[in-house]
């Protein structure tokens, strides 16, 4: 039976066997794999969740991603970076692909010329993790994708448009839809500037 | 709020917040998948070693038919033509190097007479010879004159001629069937001719239908030339047809001189082991014996491009935000080809040429770069259709250049080459794809 992750010592002994628990998992050895998955789970399952709020598409995105992890962990290389920043990027790349997997959802609309986007201050950086599922649950799916990339993950309209495969225009739309359903929370501070 | 991404090992023991599904759910979804992946690797493995010894086998029957084509080719190219024979033997009538000559089917003029062991004509004027001076084959050299050996006994005439001819027709008495025999025989006795040896197909039909000849068409074959000489005589000429015009089917198997991952993969996300078994259609037009054009039609032409980049996306600033990189893996379209063709013997060929391909579909892969490490984070292959938004990466067509040499088994031949793009077959002038591919491929002529 697999040893159970828990805080304190086991917890530290994990972090200094990380370079062992990776070695392992490029053997896939399926003890090790285990380890990391659940060591790793409560962080990449608030990463998924705010860009999905079923549960479905936030386990589906979370275990592609960690599957994609899995299967290409021989190409981390720890003298060109972190560990836990490579599987981050990892696991929220994956979300974005279910994203862009179901187009179906995303709109069409594009704003218009003369329409300005500006931001001067993120209002997500004061919401804890709670908060800010609150707000996004508000979104619908597509446009949550954008608020989270925009103003959490901190993508240009260009870099999101790239990543999410839409036109910049539409990005600009559903950065303005949000701003519009979340207006409560933008009121209160300044409005974002296009980066 | 977190930052995008966590900047040490300890970020991630921060304060999430518990989790809405439980890590034990998950972690059953993600063993599942885990084993599911494991064990497509392994169907992938064994499908692919299946279709390997599949072809090996293939390769090797292949080899073995040509082998044995080609050998029992050669044993029957051997003595070219044929007589056939229809007489009663005489015991008595044994061979006696010593005996004179008899005459004992003496018909019309200008007929073959056979008498036991060798052709003999009758005295005849020289005009009328002319036709039948072959016959005195012996004495090829005194063709149109009458036959000095009329009348001469058989050794007498054997040492006239070369040790080879002399052997050649030991071999036709050591063939014959044994004394009795009175069924058709069909007896070899070589190419040892001169010209005009259809005129003598003429003058047999003459002669009741019981002695018949076919002639090899090459008709360059001396008495007393070396057997080396005659068999290269005999194959061209059973490699030559009276036509200008020949066609067939080719298989090609194309491949990058540089990479090759990802070479089974298909345009459906399945492997495709089948694209080897696609043949293409070939049409050659002879200009004379050295020089020809091939025309050529592939309906499933694979270019491999060998991973090079086609396009990379880079975020505005420089950030974490990893750069989009986009590799090709390999094209499919329709492609003709025009090539000139040099023989240089019966056995090898040269040819050159170029080809003009229509693209119908192109396999990426799409790699997202860390713009700081430079690290793969994430990459996926997939495939676009000529049309759709993902093919804006190709251009619609190109033309490139092709070079290759043959090796002919009769029908059958195996070739090798080389062809590139001469243009650049991205759409993107920032990145030049101009992959080399080699190429082996089997031809069969049916005419």
């Amino acid at each position: 039976m697999p040893a159970r992750i828990c805080a304190g010592k086991i917890k530290k002994r994990l972090l200094e066997n990380i370079d062992e628990i990776i070695e392992s998992c490029k053997r896939k050895d399926p003890f090790y794999q285990e380890r990391l998955y659940r060591h790793s789970y409560p962080a990449l399952f608030s990463l998924c969740k705010t860009f999905f709020s079923e549960k479905h598409d936030i386990i589906t995105a979370l275990n592609n991603g960690m599957l994609r992890a899995f299967e290409h962990i021989h190409q981390y290389d720890p003298a060109k970076g972190n560990f836990y920043n490579w599987l981050h990027t990892v696991v929220r790349n994956a979300a974005l692909t279910l994203i862009r997997d179901k187009k179906g959802g995303f709109r069409t609309i594009e704003l218009t010329e003369g329409v300005h986007i500006s931001q001067n201050e993120n209002p997500f950086n004061r919401f804890d993790w709670e908060e800010l599922y609150q707000h996004l649950e508000k979104l619908p799916t597509d446009t949550r994708a954008v608020v989270v990339l925009f103003y959490v993950e901190d993508f240009s309209v260009k870099e999101i448009s790239c990543h999410l495969q839409m036109k910049e225009g539409t990005v600009k739309w559903h950065l303005s839809e949000g701003r519009k359903r979340l207006r409560n929370i933008f009121k209160s501070k300044p409005e974002p500037s296009e980066k | 709020m977190k930052n995008k991404s966590p900047d040490n090992n300890k970020e991630l023991h921060g304060d999430y917040p518990k989790p809405d599904v439980p890590v034990e759910e998950a972690w059953k979804n993600m063993h599942v998948m885990l084993l599911e992946n494991d064990l497509s690797t392994k169907q992938d493995k064994k499908r692919k070693r299946r279709f390997l010894i599949l072809l090996l086998v293939l390769v090797l029957v292949a080899a073995g038919f040509t082998t044995w084509h080609f050998t029992g080719t050669v044993r029957k190219e051997e003595g070219r033509t044929e007589i056939v024979i229809k007489e009663k033997n005489n015991n008595s009538q044994k061979t006696n190097p010593n005996q004179p000559l008899q005459n004992t089917h003496r018909k019309k003029r200008g007929e073959a007479l056979i008498n036991n062991n060798i052709i003999e004509e009758k005295s005849a004027p020289v005009d009328e010879l002319k036709g039948n001076a072959h016959h005195s084959c012996i004495t090829g050299n005194d063709a149109g004159k009458p036959n000095k050996n009329f009348g001469k006994t058989n050794a007498e005439i054997d040492n006239k001629v070369t040790g080879s001819d002399i052997k050649h027709y030991i071999t036709i008495e050591e063939e014959r069937a044994a004394p009795g025999v009175e069924e058709v025989e069909k007896k070899k006795i070589g190419n040892d001719f001169a010209k005009d040896s259809i005129s003598i197909n003429q003058q047999h039909d003459l002669f009741n239908d019981s002695v018949s000849k076919t002639y090899s068409k090459s008709s360059d074959i001396r008495p007393g030339m070396p057997p080396d000489q005659k068999s290269t005589i005999q194959q061209q000429g059973k490699n030559s047809t009276n036509s200008r015009f020949h066609f067939g089917l080719q298989w090609d198997v194309n491949f990058s001189l540089a990479n090759n991952a990802s070479y089974f993969k298909g345009y459906n996300g399945h492997d495709q082991y089948y694209m080897w078994l696609i043949p293409s259609i070939w049409g050659k037009m002879d200009i004379n014996k050295k020089h020809g054009l091939v025309l050529h039609f592939n309906p499933y032409a694979q270019q491999f491009g060998g991973e090079q980049v086609l396009s990379i996306e880079k975020p505005m600033i420089s950030s974490q935000v990893p750069d989009i990189v986009t590799k090709l893996i390999k094209t499919r379209g329709y492609s003709i080809s025009l090539q000139y063709e040099y023989t240089l013997n019966s056995k090898l060929s040269l040819a050159a040429g170029v080809d003009y391909i229509l693209l119908q579909k192109a396999l990426y892969k799409e790699q997202l770069t860390d713009t700081s490490t430079g690290l793969v984070t994430s990459e996926k292959i997939y495939a676009a259709t000529k049309n759709e938004y993902d093919f804006r990466f190709m251009r619609s067509s190109f033309i490139g250049w092709n070079v290759s040499a043959k090796y002919n088994f009769g029908k059958l031949s195996i070739g090798a080459g080389i062809n590139q793009p001469i243009s650049n077959i991205g759409s993107n002038d920032q990145f030049k794809v101009r992959p080399v591919n080699g190429s082996i491929y089997l031809q069969y002529r049916f005419k």
